[in-house]
């Protein structure tokens, strides 16, 4: 068994355009190998999701009952 | 909530030109009030006041209206505009020269600048309006702002057409007995285009720009077609009651964004959210003032009264909000995959400069009401109108030159 880093949470719940995408970017930039992101943020981000499809990362979107959004980011390359 | 699709943008540059021109036109509008604030009080049917009308609406709000229609359309309706780089050149000069031809023609009665100002304009809609409509006929969907696009757009071409027909006949070139299109004109032109196409934009930027729930399902899917039917009920029955149904619609949905905002997720109050709420008050007191207006009840004070709470409290604060959110907005977006270290959005904008523009904005609208029962107060509203489009078109520019330095600092020529 490999003892996993927790993820680097990013909370956007209350954060204002581009907030949650720069701080996503301050996270990505952070995260270490085999290590996740996860965003909270209260709507689909289209220009975050874009730039991750460009620049080489998986994720994934889990839509919680709350109408908050999970947003699962890792290295592509490390699935 | 509705996903935005940031990859169809077109380049800042078409937009940006519609933004920056739009505070020149308050500008001119501020500098009239000084020059003629006299006969712009006398009634709202003088020259002066016509021009003064028709520089904040076929000018400011026109260049704003269409700037945001060449970034959204594609962004939020995924209607992509045949190339928007090559169109947005000629419907920009076209209807900036046509809206200054216009005011000429109003403030100074030049038959030949009515009829310039058709061509002008008529030719920048006749670029705009088939290129809108054939994009937002292609995507597939059936989304709330989809369909508000495409009503707004077709309002727009009709308020352009009673227009026309009117400065023609203001021209001499046709019967007088057209100029009984007025209301209809302002009808079609603030509640069809106008207010339906804010409705268009606020279910998208108002829950992502000020963290509120998204407009109500029922209300977003009804709003823009019941809209259709209450203008055309006003310009069939022939009856001043006949607007009744429209000023309620209007009503609700300031009612419907107060109720959002009041309903958001952050206690902190930025610009923006205080220049919509501001603005939804005043779209309230403009339909009380129509009502009255509608039974005869105040004279020429409720009416000059209506189109400073309808025009400058309404739409000139919705467009003032949007424009500090979306144009460093849009600039951030540009920058971010193409320069190292972006600099953070929130310090593109004075902040503290922002608020003061909130303030001499807010100033202004209490002086042109004050304007309405004591004419000499329109030279208060000039001064702050001046200082307001100062402030705007400062701010403004300033995000686009850090964004332009941001640029050269990543691309040493």
């Amino acid at each position: 068994m490999t003892d996993r880093l927790p993820p680097i949470v990013v909370d956007a719940r209350r954060l204002l355009p581009p907030e949650p995408m720069e701080r996503t970017l301050e996270a990505l930039d952070e995260m270490q190998p085999g290590q996740e992101v996860l965003l909270m943020i209260p709507r689909q981000p289209a220009p975050l999701f874009d730039m991750l499809h460009n620049n080489g990362y998986a994720y994934t979107v889990e839509s919680q009952p709350d109408g908050v959004f999970h947003i699962t980011i890792r290295q592509a390359s490390g699935d | 909530m509705q996903a935005l699709s940031f990859e169809q943008a077109p380049p800042p540059s078409v937009p940006i030109r519609f933004f920056l021109t739009a505070p020149l036109f308050m500008l001119l509008a501020g500098l009239l009030l000084l020059i003629d604030g006299e006969a712009v009080m006398a009634s709202r049917w003088t020259p002066a006041a016509l021009a003064l009308t028709h520089l904040m609406t076929a000018g400011f709000m026109l260049q704003v209206m269409l700037g945001a229609l060449f970034q959204l359309m594609p962004v939020a309706a995924g209607a992509n505009l045949w190339r928007p780089s090559v169109l947005a050149l000629p419907v920009h000069l076209l209807s900036a020269i046509g809206a200054v031809l216009l005011v000429a023609a109003f403030h100074h009665q030049i038959a030949w600048a009515y009829q310039l100002a058709v061509v002008a304009i008529g030719c920048s809609v006749l670029a705009f309006v088939p290129a809108g409509m054939l994009a937002l006929s292609r995507p597939p969907g059936t989304s709330h702002s989809l369909i508000a696009l495409r009503i707004a757009l077709l309002a727009f071409f009709a308020t352009v057409l009673a227009g026309a027909t009117m400065a023609l006949a203001r021209a001499g070139l046709i019967d007088t007995g057209w100029l009984r299109f007025s209301s209809s004109h302002v009808a079609l032109g603030l509640a069809g285009w106008g207010c339906v196409l804010v409705a268009a934009v606020g279910y998208l930027v108002v829950p992502m720009f000020q963290l509120t729930p998204a407009y109500p399902r029922w209300f977003a899917r009804s709003f823009a077609p019941l809209m259709v039917l209450a203008i055309g009920l006003g310009m069939v029955v022939l009856h001043p009651t006949a607007w009744l149904p429209l000023i309620g619609l209007v009503a609700l949905f300031a009612s419907v964004t107060l109720d959002r905002q009041q309903r958001r997720r952050r206690a902190k109050l930025d610009a923006t959210f205080r220049f919509w709420r501001f603005a939804m008050g005043c779209v309230l007191f403009a339909c009380a003032g129509s009502v009255l207006m509608i039974f005869n009840i105040g004279g020429n004070a409720v009416a000059l009264a209506v189109g400073v709470l309808a025009i400058l409290g309404g739409f000139v604060s919705v467009i003032s909000g949007m424009l500090y959110k979306i144009v460093p907005f849009i600039l951030w977006l540009y920058l971010q995959p193409r320069v190292q270290g972006v600099p953070p959005m929130t310090r593109m904008l004075n902040e503290q400069w922002v608020l003061w523009h909130l303030r001499a904005h807010v100033a202004m609208i209490g002086a042109a009401l004050l304007a309405t029962l004591w004419w000499p107060a329109v030279y208060l509203v000039g001064s702050l109108m001046v200082v307001s489009a100062a402030l705007l078109g400062g701010q403004l520019l300033r995000v686009v030159g850090r964004a332009r330095a941001a640029l050269r600092l990543a691309q040493p020529s």
